[in-house]
């Protein structure tokens, strides 16, 4: 199974996460309410007088189908692009894999030693209750930008998760050069 | 009493299973763009296989009723 992306060989998974159930819920369920409104439409319309007769129940037959066809392949699209939004945090690096449409797919990446600040919101009655919002990821460098990603699962343990990474990181990245510097500094005084 | 779109004459005819076709064409183009997605990106093959089954079962439910409404609405 591939997302469009490739770990190098000694890079480790810590988290992979899709958006929360409940947006999928929230698209589909809209989907579906516009998709059964005019079928109901189609109904009240035939039983109007004068207008009614120019329904026969094939016709409305015909419309209703070829209208829950097209919304059937939107709820198809919707699943999709959903299934396709993946979230990657690595022992080096956060990826954002989105998928905006069928035909445009974006792949940000963000190396942990440039994570400066992950912010989490709550903020909403569904959002409190199930337990899911939105991660700010601040980065550092010449090209400091935010990267905000909503609808994530359990937002507070997934900054503790990249937080925790980023001080392992920035701890063991920090080690080495100390150490080659004591090596070289105690081989001058000898 | 009823309207019959066949007395409108050809026009209206065409025009039924021109969108019947058009609505096949599409539902096979989207499996193709959807498959291609499902099983280059998504999901395993397994999962990819019974996604595809699913959406080609409801699809071609849908088509089979909409071709019957073609057939009459246009006699």
């Amino acid at each position: 199974m591939s997302h469009g992306f490739h770990t190098q060989p000694d890079e480790q998974i810590l988290l992979k996460l899709r958006k929360h159930w409940f947006i999928l819920f929230q698209e589909t369920i809209g989907t579906i309410i516009v998709g059964i409104l005019p079928l109901f439409l189609i109904t009240f319309l035939a039983n109007l007088a004068g207008i009614g007769s120019f329904f026969s129940p094939a016709l409305a037959v015909f419309l209703s189908t070829l209208w829950l066809l097209l919304v059937w392949i939107g709820i198809s699209v919707i699943w999709t692009n959903y299934y396709l939004d993946v979230w990657v945090v690595t022992d080096r690096r956060i990826v954002n894999i989105e998928q905006v449409g069928l035909f445009n797919r974006r792949i940000v990446t963000w190396r942990m030693e440039r994570v400066q600040d992950v912010t989490t919101e709550i903020g909403s009655f569904f959002q409190t209750m199930l337990n899911f919002g939105s991660i700010q990821v601040e980065t550092a460098g010449p090209t400091a930008e935010i990267a905000m990603i909503k609808g994530i699962p359990d937002p507070e343990h997934v900054k503790q998760v990249i937080m925790n990474q980023v001080d392992n990181y920035t701890e063991e990245h920090l080690r080495y050069p100390r150490e080659v510097y004591k090596t070289v500094h105690d081989t001058h005084i000898e | 009493m009823r309207h019959n779109v066949a007395m409108d004459g050809s026009l209206l005819s065409i025009l039924f299973w021109a969108l019947s076709v058009s609505a096949l064409a599409l539902s096979a183009l989207m499996a193709v763009i959807l498959g291609y997605h499902w099983f280059r990106y998504g999901l395993n093959a397994a999962a990819a296989t019974g996604a595809m089954i699913l959406y080609l079962t409801v699809c071609g439910g849908l088509l089979l009723i909409l071709f019957a409404g073609a057939i009459a609405v246009t006699l």
